[in-house]
């Protein structure tokens, strides 16, 4: 499997900082995903390239963008005179794999929630598999929330002990870090770090309690009473929706920067014709919110469609995450990044919708 | 090195092309290499340029080098797929889902419930029943159709039955027609009174969605419980292995869970029907 319990804790200074990004980059292309985040991290704090995946949005990436089954076309293949085995693998990659850089802990229970999707089913998708088996995670615990945060109302918290590579916690005079896998265990081999000493993990507890705090306290006007699965169970048909998605234009931004959504669609492309035809298997992300996600055949004007109303499709995102999911692992599926609350234009934020819901 | 590609369909020759009804055709594909699936599961069935959509094969689960599936013109992929001629090569994948739970019911009494073109899917699973009848104490077929030009395999239905006690065939129609002497009305007229066992029975529906509600809602007038009730459900689906998402009814995804659900696991959710 892709990940092992710890392996190893040892301590870097913050004076060695570079040295870790100098082995990282010998053997990986990094990207370092931008810490904006989590100012107290400076040390840390590099700003991304600018990548593909930073001119797309304006949001910070999450580790899900670098995964989850976005466009992607395989190889086309002949459709008409079909003469050999369909060869639907992409080349593989011969360039030095991928490290994504200060991931956060709501970062990784996202990825979780993607690699049940892609991996722990009948059928896995092969190259989701094979991008996070090559790639080295590199995550920060979260010192200073962003406003938008709200990873401790869904049963997270702004630090983990369960990385899937590296995983850093910072201290007053540098960083504990912890190989969770054999790439990130030869990354501190490589730079013969020294296991922690005792005042500096006693530290540790202390800094993240006031991390959890400082989340707590900017989520004062959120104080919920009940748990967001309650709510939503309950409230289904509360006419509290109403006033909740009256400003949504049915744009799909929540949905494309949310790094627990995972829906896609395929479609074929078709080019040349007659003998010379050839088709190309595509996928690309779709989203809950657009009328004809779940559309289906019928006569012109009646498709049957389970919901035909925003009000509804709206609700389904909510249902999805706090409840469906919720009711078969026993996790949400949101984690809380407020990724959504900074992107939609008509400022819907789940933890309005759910202190409203509450009422 | 990845070799297999579960988003990209599998080439298979179309040998022959069946008019069933004015709307509805089958088409027998030759499979390249022997294809197992259990009655109720369903494949992904790729036109070039036209798109893929979900099928339930019609043919049965004991036959591996061919493959047939029933189709009813109803938009975009099907218009294109009805002009299709045998010699073409089509798409497939899968297959996916659960299958109909049989084995739990043997020994006891199933009742088969049709609706127009939803006697397709249940034709593979009527192969696959009448194959060990012997281990059923019935088996009852109800089809209902909007008229007698509709009706779907209108020429095996005594085969089915012919030297098999305990196998029985109805079918009705909701509009007769010049020289229809069977019956007329719904297909929900098929199930009052039923001469079953009620306890020992278990149903297993497909059809529109109008049909699966009012089946259903007989069905449990005259005495079943909802966990004797399979539906096959019926949203739009993509991927059939669980990860596309839009397949949804409440915390199930019909592709994996499904397409046959037991009525008592979804009814408290909303927009079943
Ligand atoms: C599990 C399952 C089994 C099915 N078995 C059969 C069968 O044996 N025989 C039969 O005639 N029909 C069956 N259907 C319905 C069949 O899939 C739709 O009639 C078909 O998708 C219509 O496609 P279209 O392009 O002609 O319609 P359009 O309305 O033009 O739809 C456009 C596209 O939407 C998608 N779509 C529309 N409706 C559905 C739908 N109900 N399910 C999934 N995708 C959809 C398809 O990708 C389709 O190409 C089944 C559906 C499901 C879910
Ligand atoms: S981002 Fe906002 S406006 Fe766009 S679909 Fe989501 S809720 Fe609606
Ligand atoms: S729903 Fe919003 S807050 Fe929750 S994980 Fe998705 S983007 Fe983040
Ligand atoms: S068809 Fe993709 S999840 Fe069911």
């Amino acid at each position: 499997m892709l990940e092992r319990s710890i392996v190893r804790t040892d301590f870097l200074p913050y004076a060695r900082l570079p040295e870790l990004r100098a082995v990282l980059e010998g053997r990986y292309r990094v990207v370092w995903q931008e810490a904006a985040r989590a100012p107290g991290n400076a040390a840390c704090r590099r700003r991304a390239p600018a990548s593909r995946w930073k001119a797309r949005a304006l949001h910070i990436p999450s580790g899900a963008d670098f995964f989850r089954p976005c466009a992607r076309k395989w190889p086309s293949f002949p459709w008409a005179t079909p003469a050999a085995p369909v060869a639907h693998q992409a080349p593989p990659r011969t360039d030095k794999p991928l490290a994504l850089v200060n991931l956060r802990p709501c970062d990784l229970a996202a990825l979780r929630i993607l690699d049940d999707v892609f991996l722990s089913g009948d059928v896995v998708d092969p190259f989701y598999q094979a991008r996070r088996q090559s790639t080295l995670i590199v995550s920060v615990d979260c010192v200073t929330p962003a406003p938008t945060c709200f990873c401790h109302l869904v049963g997270g918290a702004p630090f983990t002990d369960a990385g899937m590579g590296l995983h850093l916690s910072p201290l007053a005079t540098g960083y504990r870090v912890h190989a969770d896998s054999d790439a990130g265990e030869r990354m501190i081999t490589e730079l013969a770090l020294a296991p922690p000493e005792l005042r500096e993990e006693e530290e540790l507890p202390a800094r993240r309690q006031a991390a959890m705090e400082a989340l707590a306290a900017a989520n004062q006007r959120f104080t919920l009473t009940r748990s967001p699965y309650t709510t939503v169970a309950e409230r289904a048909a509360s006419d509290r929706w109403q006033d909740l998605f009256a400003g949504c234009v049915e744009c799909g931004a929540c949905c494309r920067v949310c790094p627990t959504c995972y829906c896609f669609y395929l479609f074929d492309e078709l080019t040349g014709g007659g003998q010379e035809a050839r088709c190309r298997r595509c996928r690309t992300w779709d989203s809950c919110i657009t009328a004809d996600y779940a559309r289906m055949a019928g006569p012109p004007n009646a498709k049957p469609n389970p919901r035909p109303r925003l009000r509804t499709r709206f609700a389904n995102r909510f249902d999805h995450k706090y409840r469906f999911h919720y009711e078969t692992s026993g996790e949400y599926a949101c984690v809380g990044c407020g990724r959504c609350a900074e992107v939609c234009m008509a400022r819907s934020d789940p933890r309005e919708v759910l202190r409203v819901l509450e009422q | 090195m990845i070799t297999f590609n579960p988003y990209a369909p599998r080439l298979c020759k179309l040998v022959e092309v069946k008019t069933e009804t004015p709307t509805i055709k089958t088409f027998v594909l030759e499979m390249p290499e022997p294809f197992h699936f259990r009655a109720g599961q369903f494949i992904e069935l790729t036109l070039p340029g036209a798109g893929e959509a979900p099928f339930t094969p019609s043919s049965s689960p004991l036959e591996h080098d061919r493959l047939e599936t029933t189709v009813i013109r109803t938009g975009s992929m099907t218009d294109r797929l009805h002009e299709v001629e045998p010699g073409a090569w089509l798409g497939v994948r899968g297959p996916f889902g659960k299958g109909y739970p049989i084995e739990k019911y043997r020994g006891k009494e199933i009742l088969v419930v049709g609706g127009g073109c939803g006697l397709a899917p249940l034709r593979s699973l009527i192969y696959q029943l009448l194959s060990e009848s012997y281990r059923y104490r019935r088996i009852s077929i109800k089809y209902g159709a909007r008229e007698p030009d509709e009706l779907l395999y209108r020429d095996s239905y005594a085969t089915w039955t012919a030297e098999r006690p305990n196998v029985d065939f109805t079918c009705t129609v909701d509009a007769g027609a010049p020289g229809w002497t069977g019956r007329v009305g719904l297909v929900t007229t098929l199930l009052s009174g039923l001469d079953l066992s009620l306890p020992d029975t278990v149903a297993f529906v497909c059809g529109p969605e109008v049909m699966l509600k009012f089946v259903t809602l007989t069905l449990l007038k005259e005495g079943l419980s909802a966990e004797q009730i399979y539906l096959s459900m019926n949203r739009r689906m993509s991927c059939g292995i669980g990860q596309c998402g839009r397949c949804s009814i409440g915390p199930y995804y019909l592709c994996k869970d499904g397409p046959d659900m037991n009525y008592a696991a979804i009814q408290q959710y909303e927009n079943v029907f």
